[in-house]
């Protein structure tokens, strides 16, 4: 067996505290195996001061000060001088002095080197206790006294490999670590060269001791042995591809492959179909460029089932520092793979649960959000790149921001433990969002955040908004409100109440609204009050009721039931208006009607004496003149008084029928609105005013437009009108000029138009003015105009809604029109 | 010539008149004269009490219609009921101061009444009743 010794060999060792002695033991062989390696010694932190320089206080001679040790907080790289080493012989470990050190004058550059292996070192744990050790060695009944790491990154995952698991093995001594190790190396540099190369024979080994043979029996066990899945792969070199040149038996049990199936063949008889491309390039870059590397592979075993493959390689390189061979370490992590893929799918599930919550809910950190879900969004019209982006100053309203960031900052230095806050939220298109926020603190990638839900109020802000507005209507409103439960317990009055009742809300809250009953309310009211009320409908009517001070008032009320949403009647509303007042003055009013109405009567009276009490000695009077025959009498002087007399008897007489005319006329009930024939009428007035026709010779030309059947007027007023209008025309012709008289009738738009146009004497209209129309006004000398008949006129136009205008100059006759409206 | 006329009026000028003028006019023989409804109710239950050759029944009444005690509207429900039937030639021509046009349109339709006349009892008023249609179909 030979040992090539390699200064490029670097052999890790993790120091635990309680594995300082059994290094002490060891260590001396080590150096004898290794000559020239280069020892990587990871101190456990736990492990002291103390215990280092122990160690390399043994190690080291300390005659060379660049060999001082140096011990970083979280490890140490001892380069030993190697001026002893120790050999283990018959149970005794001697120390001998190292003749060669060639790591002295190469101090920096081994130093570097082992940088430049990063993280990815190969190494050997030693023990766990002296006592197993000792018992390793004195005792070897101990299953448990050494281990094969593998550093991974900063992580020192350490894979424990019990050398001695294997009960058949527990009689192995240290020396078979020793081999192990041995065969190890032998692995690593198959190669030998010329220089150093030292063999050293089987039997020569037997003559040295054992110690070597030991070694590599170490190393072999370590390998093949190991948990872990481990291939060792050699480097073709005209190739440059990788063949499997070793599995140890934790490859073949996993992999179901025998050595004899693999050995020679290329490693990646092992992927397959669902392999992920990407990575085997990767791999493949890996092993061209000759840096070591891990790979997460979907692998498949002999009887075609996958397994995830955590794959690490290492290059082993031979003296010429050209890579000959891969260490591979497989790592079965199907589980965890699977345990990952079901966290994904959970964390996916959560996330979806969360992003389509109808919640908002989002994180704060303290630059700003790092989580919102999809809610967050649609409130405020922001995408979620947006959001992560966008300083929360300009989300939240600048009133609220002070108080949000002060609570926020006390959630995070962990001042509060939540936090409930009502703030503003402004959209991307700057509409104002009322939200609710519960926070909570949590971690998110190492940073406390706040977490919160968000409830959008804005409609519920909305609501108060316009509730506020209602209830300010009804506090200031002038009406009396009352609202009371089903039973008519008042539940709220408004000030108009307090106002009109003088009850004040504290006195009536809770009392029934019958504390203002007077008594003085038909009793029905409230009988059909409540049969309303019962039957959902809104009652109307009118109270009387008494004030606080005793006062009787009048309300007019309106109660209706209120309903909720389900329709269930919740409460009852009476809007009371205070009419007192009103009542008041209708009475008044009454009163004066009443008054009116007795003053009309009496004048009613009054117009039947005259039509009868004063037309009954009248006629007397005229009935004398009739008996009396004037030519009877034979005195001059009586005579002429009884001229006298018979003259002012007519006089009188026409003056009493015009006035009983024209009351008569307001009397009589026959005045109904009718269609209207004017040849009809004027031929009734001609009729009427036959004899006066006659001895005028007036001549009376009509025009009568056709007025359809729906334009209604009265006809004995409309007589009455032409009559009074002819009769004038003639009475007030020019002396010797046959009175001519033209009445047309014509529409303009809808209204009527009667004209009644004469050649007479005419008159001063601006002198005469409204007097025209006046009762007992007199524009003519004439002996017979008594200035009844205008009045009269007028009198019956107005009463038809119609207006009478007159035009007219001295010498040019008149013309009276008359408009009558549809 | 009629031969007798009654007439019932309160007023004693009003009656003086007429009675005058019923004369003056040649219009009847002989005046009957009562001053209320009642009393002309009165002369009729007299007149039966009479033997039929020695009643005074007249021809035609001229009535008032505005009078104390009995007016004579009363005083026509009164006749019609009572002695319409028995002194079927009787007549009656309203006699009136009233122009209310609904008391004309009452005694229009009486089948008692041939006549309206207005205040004062005239000349004229007499020969237009004589002229009307209703007093000479019946007293031909």
């Amino acid at each position: 067996m030979k040992i090539q010794s390699n200064i490029e060999k670097v052999i890790s060792i993790q120091v635990e505290e309680d594995s300082i002695d059994l290094l002490n033991l060891l260590l001396p062989n080590l150096e004898e195996l290794y000559s020239g390696c280069t020892f990587l010694l990871y101190f456990n932190p736990k492990c002291s001061i103390a215990n280092w320089e122990k160690i390399s206080l043994k190690l080291n001679t300390a005659q060379n000060k660049k060999s001082t040790p140096n011990y970083p907080s979280n490890g140490g790289i001892y380069v030993p001088p190697f001026q002893h080493y120790f050999i283990y012989e018959n149970g005794e470990i001697t120390s001998k002095p190292f003749s060669k050190n060639p790591l002295l004058d190469n101090y920096d550059f081994y130093v570097s080197l082992l940088k430049g292996f990063g993280s990815n070192l190969f190494g050997i744990i030693l023990g766990t206790s002296l006592n197993q050790i000792q018992g390793i060695d004195l005792l070897p009944q101990s299953n448990s006294f050494a281990y094969a790491v593998k550093l991974e990154g900063n992580s020192n995952l350490v894979v424990q490999s019990n050398l001695l698991s294997n009960k058949a093995n527990t009689n192995l001594s240290i020396n078979k670590l020793f081999d192990a190790l041995n065969d190890f190396l032998k692995f690593q540099n198959p190669i030998q060269t010329e220089e150093t190369s030292e063999i050293i024979t089987s039997k020569e080994k037997n003559e040295k001791g054992g110690l070597l043979e030991n070694s590599a029996l170490l190393f072999e066990n370590t390998f093949n042995e190991n948990s872990n899945c481990l291939m060792i792969l050699k480097v073709d070199e005209i190739s440059n591809t990788q063949e499997i040149a070793h599995i140890n038996w934790a490859f073949e049990k996993l992999t179901g492959y025998k050595p004899e199936d693999l050995l020679g063949k290329s490693p990646n008889i092992l992927t397959g179909i669902e392999t992920d491309i990407k990575e085997l390039i990767r791999l493949e870059e890996h092993y061209k460029k000759g840096i070591p590397g891990t790979f997460n592979l979907l692998n498949y075993k002999k009887d075609g089932k996958s397994f995830w493959n955590k794959l690490t390689i290492t290059p082993l390189k031979n003296e010429h520092g050209k890579i000959s061979h891969w260490l591979g370490s497989i790592l079965d992590i199907t589980l965890i793979k699977k345990q990952q893929n079901d966290l994904i799918a959970s964390e996916n599930k959560f996330r979806n649960l969360v992003q389509n919550a109808s919640l908002g809910i989002l994180m704060i950190g303290k630059k700003g959000f790092v989580f919102v879900n999809e809610t967050i969004c649609n409130l405020t019209q922001y995408d979620e790149t947006e959001l992560y982006h966008i300083p929360i100053q300009n989300i939240i309203h600048p009133g609220d921001l002070t108080q949000f960031i002060q609570k926020l900052d006390d959630l995070m230095t962990g001042l509060v433990q939540e936090t409930n806050q009502e703030i503003r939220l402004i959209s991307k298109s700057g509409d104002i969002i009322h939200i609710d926020i519960f926070g909570s603190k949590t971690l998110f990638q190492g940073e406390p955040t706040m977490m919160g839900s968000v409830i959008d109020r804005t409609n519920k802000k909305l609501s108060e908004e316009k509730i506020r507005k209602f209830s300010h209507a009804i506090q200031q409103s002038g009406t009396s409100i009352i609202i009371t439960d089903l039973d008519g317990n008042i539940e709220y009055v408004n000030p108009a109440f307090t106002k009109a009742s003088g009850y004040t809300e504290v006195e009536v809250i809770g009392k029934n609204p019958r504390i203002l009953k007077s008594g003085l309310s038909a009793p029905e009211t409230h009988n059909n009050l409540w049969e309303k009320l019962k039957n959902n409908e809104q009652w109307k009517g009118i109270f009387c009721n008494k004030r606080k001070n005793g006062e009787l008032y009048f309300e007019q009320a309106t109660i209706s039931p209120v309903f909720d949403k389900e329709g269930n009647k919740t409460n009852y509303i009476g809007v009371k208006e205070d009419i007192t007042q009103l009542i008041e003055l209708e009475k008044e009013k009454e009163k004066l009607v009443d008054e009116l109405m007795k003053n009309y009567k009496d004048l009613k009276q009054f117009s039947f004496i005259i039509s009868h009490n004063l037309r009954a000695p009248l006629s007397n009077l005229l009935g004398i003149i009739d008996l009396v025959d004037p030519n009877t009498i034979n005195d001059e002087t009586l005579s002429t008084l009884f001229n006298g007399f018979k003259k002012s008897t007519l006089k009188l007489d026409e003056t009493v029928n015009d006035l009983n005319k024209s009351l008569v006329l307001r009397e009589t009930t026959l005045n109904k609105y009718e269609p209207i024939n004017f040849e009809e009428i004027i031929e009734k007035v001609k009729t009427n005013l036959s004899t006066q026709i006659l001895n005028s010779n007036a001549n009376i030309i009509c025009s009568f437009t056709l007025l359809s059947d729906n334009f209604l007027l009265i006809k004995s007023y409309l007589e009455n009108i032409f009559l009074n209008l002819i009769a004038n025309a003639i009475k007030f012709s020019k002396p010797n000029i046959s009175p001519k008289i033209e009445i047309t009738t014509f529409m303009v738009k809808n209204n009527l138009h009667l004209q009644i146009k004469d050649n007479g004497i005419g008159m001063d209209i601006n002198k005469v003015k409204d007097r025209l129309f006046g009762l007992y006004q007199k524009f003519s000398k004439e002996s017979n105009s008594k200035g009844l008949g205008l009045y009269l006129v007028k009198s019956h136009v107005l009463a038809m809604n119609g207006k009478i205008t007159a035009k007219s100059e001295i010498g040019e006759g008149t013309t009276f029109e008359i408009i009558f409206e549809r | 010539m009629l031969n007798r006329v009654m007439l019932i009026e309160d007023d004693d000028v009003t009656l003086m008149i007429c009675k005058l003028r019923l004369k003056k006019s040649l219009f009847c023989d002989e005046v009957v004269t009562t001053e209320n409804g009642a009393e002309a109710i009165k002369y009729f239950e007299d007149q039966l009490l009479l033997k039929e050759e020695i009643r005074k029944i007249p021809e035609l009444i001229l009535l008032d219609l505005n009078m104390p005690v009995m007016d004579g509207w009363e005083f026509l429900n009164e006749f019609d009921q009572k002695y319409r039937a028995i002194f079927d030639s009787v007549r009656i021509a309203v006699l009136s101061s009233s122009l209310d046009p609904d008391d004309e349109e009452r005694t229009k339709n009486h089948p008692l009444i041939i006549g309206f006349i207005s205040k004062p009892l005239t000349e004229e008023n007499l020969l237009e009743l004589k002229n009307s249609a209703p007093f000479r179909d019946f007293y031909k």
